[in-house]
């Protein structure tokens, strides 16, 4: 490995991709962190590409429901299930390979209430509930929830070197780490005794009347509702009660794999203002919840070539009226890439700035977007390319 | 494009995260205005930006006039919530103390698609106001609707909250929703993409989706198209080896090349986007986003009202 690295240019570290490459060669679990449409979901596809070159067994686990990465790596039709991606060449080195898979919420979830349930057939009592059914898609922090579930059995039982997710997008970092805790707290008996008595909630809180008033109107609410909604609910939540255990142990084992040493955050961002303030904002939540950040890509950044400084010479005098015209857009479409080259600098340097001493990365802006498994793997060869 | 809009009382504006939903929104909105229309914009998202593109306006659960002929609201799920349960409880106090309640807060999450439902609920509610005996309140209900992955739920939600309920009073507001979004007369969605492939993608996939759901589509919205194109002739000029270019701009060959080659690239899904839903986009010129305010939706509504049409406030010089 050379030690020091050529600057292609003035700006953020790209002598530090050397210490990006250590990160994929070491870790075991690597996690994309960043706003949505920043290309999350692309780098760590390249990551993941990038670490199979290095010759470790990889994974990536998209949780994207808008489903990208499937578009590119090919796995458009097996959600779920790992498939493996056929590297373009050179072969990746011996142990060296890369599967994708696309984050299946549900298949997760009745996954995990098979493997807690204290017989089949109380798994199929939970799994057959129609509230169930819409709960484990439908529920807010469900999916975000599976996703770490997922996570925790690819480290622990996959067989993989390496792990690479990309997140959900989030308006708040936390909200995908947080989600295990908060869904634990719902399916926790004492949610579980309010769906089979809602009453309870006003326990300690109301007055007598207050809870006989709320009891009545409740007990009216199936038929209010015209079906046995309550009954359903109760049902399920006695019956997730005896997972609560479970879930638990689960849960606590999950929040230590986010903070194993071997797990590393990764922030990805473009250089766009608003862009970069929401990454230094996610940057400090991380932070602060004790997950620090290994590394940043910045995604898109403008190609210095196209905002050279103007030419300090005189421009001889145009004859033609094609000359002109063409004169004219092109000195526009510079001084436009001028102006966002130098917005761009400032945003990448105090970034770089907030980040460090974790590397920072560049990968510049490709006229046509890599979404295709030859340009995913060109764009894992500038991670780690000084 | 906005002919078809305005003929509407309901459109939904949705498209991948990040292509400018809101921008488009509030533009399309101004842009009906002019056309006489008593508009209300409606922000869904609770982390939504409407209230800073209007020039820092606070937007809350009742419709504010935030310029002649144009109202603002955003859904505040607390209070949706608690206008339900005080509806259901008949005291609001009550339906208040349930609120502070965490425990309470869960079941609530649990329920499935009730934030969406009432979500729905309130918007169809806007749609149907009127002001005196028959005039309607507002002309056109334009909604910022969530990102392609939440927006389909949303829309969806009537349908099954159905399949749960079928019968009652919810069932029957649950209908009564469906046959509106139903309505391709009434109700319409605007799908919002950029000159992109993976954003065209993600437009055509939610096309389909909506299109299941029974929703009507009216033509797409090309954000952020370069105002400025390069002639077959100029590109050819470009891509010479050498580049070909007018004396003393040697230095600027990358600049141009790149911008060419973002154009094709931009053209390239503008026309897939056009082919896949057959029917023409409406391209809407990229305008300076930072900062972007009050001035820079005026340049996009511009656009939507198109050349001919009355510019009351601008280009007075």
């Amino acid at each position: 490995m050379s030690g020091v690295s050529p600057l292609r240019r003035a700006g953020a570290g790209t002598a530090a991709n050397g210490a990006l490459a250590s990160i994929l060669a070491r870790q075991r679990l690597i996690v994309c962190v960043g706003s949505g449409g920043v290309g999350k979901t692309t780098i760590a596809a390249a990551i993941g590409i990038a670490a199979a070159r290095r010759g470790r067994r990889t994974a990536v686990l998209t949780i994207d429901p808008a489903r990208r990465l499937q578009d590119a790596l090919g796995i458009r039709t097996s959600a779920g299930v790992p498939h493996r991606v056929t590297l373009p060449p050179p072969p990746a080195p011996p142990g060296g390979s890369l599967d994708a898979m696309i984050l299946d919420t549900k298949r997760t979830f009745d996954g995990l209430i098979r493997r807690y349930a204290p017989s089949p057939e109380a798994a199929e009592r939970v799994l057959q509930n129609r509230i169930y059914q819409s709960l484990s898609s439908a529920l807010a922090g469900s999916q975000e929830y599976m996703a770490m579930e997922r996570m925790h059995e690819l480290v622990e039982e996959g067989g993989y070197d390496l792990l690479v997710v990309d997140t959900p997008p989030t308006h708040h970092a936390l909200d995908f780490f947080e989600a295990p805790d908060r869904l634990s707290a719902l399916l926790s008996s004492r949610a579980a005794a309010i769906f089979q008595n809602p009453a309870l909630v006003l326990t300690g809180e109301g007055s007598r009347l207050a809870q006989t008033l709320l009891a009545a109107v409740l007990r009216g609410l199936e038929r209010f509702t015209g079906l046995t909604l309550l009954r359903e609910l109760a049902d399920l939540a006695g019956g997730l009660d005896e997972y609560s255990e479970g879930f638990r142990a689960r849960a606590a084992a999950v929040a230590g794999m986010l903070r194993a040493p071997a797990t590393s955050y990764v922030l990805v961002t473009t250089p766009e203002p608003a862009r970069v303030a929401e990454t230094l904002a996610l940057r400090r939540e991380l932070v602060r919840s004790g997950l620090p950040v290994s590394g940043l890509v910045l995604n898109r950044t403008l190609p210095a070539e196209v905002a050279l400084p103007p030419a300090p010479d005189v421009v001889p005098p145009l004859a033609s009226p094609p000359d002109l015209a063409l004169a004219r857009k092109l000195v526009a479409v510079h001084r436009r890439y001028v102006h966002v080259w130098e917005q761009e600098r400032a945003q990448i340097a105090a970034l770089a700035e907030a980040v460090a001493p974790a590397p920072s990365v560049e990968l510049p802006l490709e006229p046509v977007e890599p979404t295709t498994l030859a340009r995913l793997a060109a764009l894992a060869e500038r991670l780690l390319q000084p | 494009m906005l002919d078809a809009v305005v003929k509407r009382r309901l459109v939904f504006v949705t498209g991948k995260g990040g292509v400018g939903r809101t921008a488009a929104t509030l533009a399309l909105a101004l842009a009906a205005t002019r056309r006489k229309r008593r508009v209300l914009v409606v922000e869904v998202n609770p982390f939504g930006r409407m209230g800073e593109y209007l020039g820092d306006r606070t937007l809350g659960p009742e419709p504010l006039e935030v310029l002649p002929g144009l109202s603002a609201a955003a859904i505040v799920p607390d209070v949706i919530l608690e206008g339900f349960l005080a509806g259901f409880l008949r005291f609001r106090r009550l339906a208040h103390r349930l609120l502070e309640s965490t425990s309470f807060r869960a079941v609530a999450a649990a329920a499935p698609g009730l934030e969406d439902f009432l979500t729905l609920l309130e918007i169809a509610r806007w749609e149907r106001a009127r002001a005196g005996l028959r005039r309607p309140r507002f002309d056109l209900v334009l909604v910022d609707a969530p990102a392609t992955g939440h927006s389909v739920p949303l829309l969806g939600t009537p349908r099954s909250l159905l399949k749960m309920l079928p019968f009652g009073p919810l069932a029957r507001s649950a209908r009564d929703l469906a046959l509106l979004l139903d309505d391709p007369a009434r109700t319409a969605a605007v799908l919002v993409a950029l000159p992109e492939e993976m954003a065209v993608n993600e437009s055509l996939e939610l096309a389909t989706a909506l299109m299941r759901l029974g929703v009507a589509i009216l033509p797409p919205v090309v954000n952020a198209v370069a105002p400025l194109r390069f002639t077959r002739a100029e590109g050819r000029r470009l891509t010479a080896e050498p580049p070909d270019l007018p004396p003393g701009l040697a230095r600027y060959a990358a600049a141009g090349r790149f911008s060419l080659a973002r154009q094709r690239a931009a053209e390239r899904q503008i026309r897939r986007l056009g082919e896949g839903l057959d029917a023409r986009p409406f391209l809407l010129p990229q305008v300076p986003a930072h900062p972007f305010g009050p001035a820079s939706v005026e340049q996009l509504a511009d656009a939507f009202a198109g050349a001919g049409a009355a510019r009351p406030r601008r280009r007075a010089s």
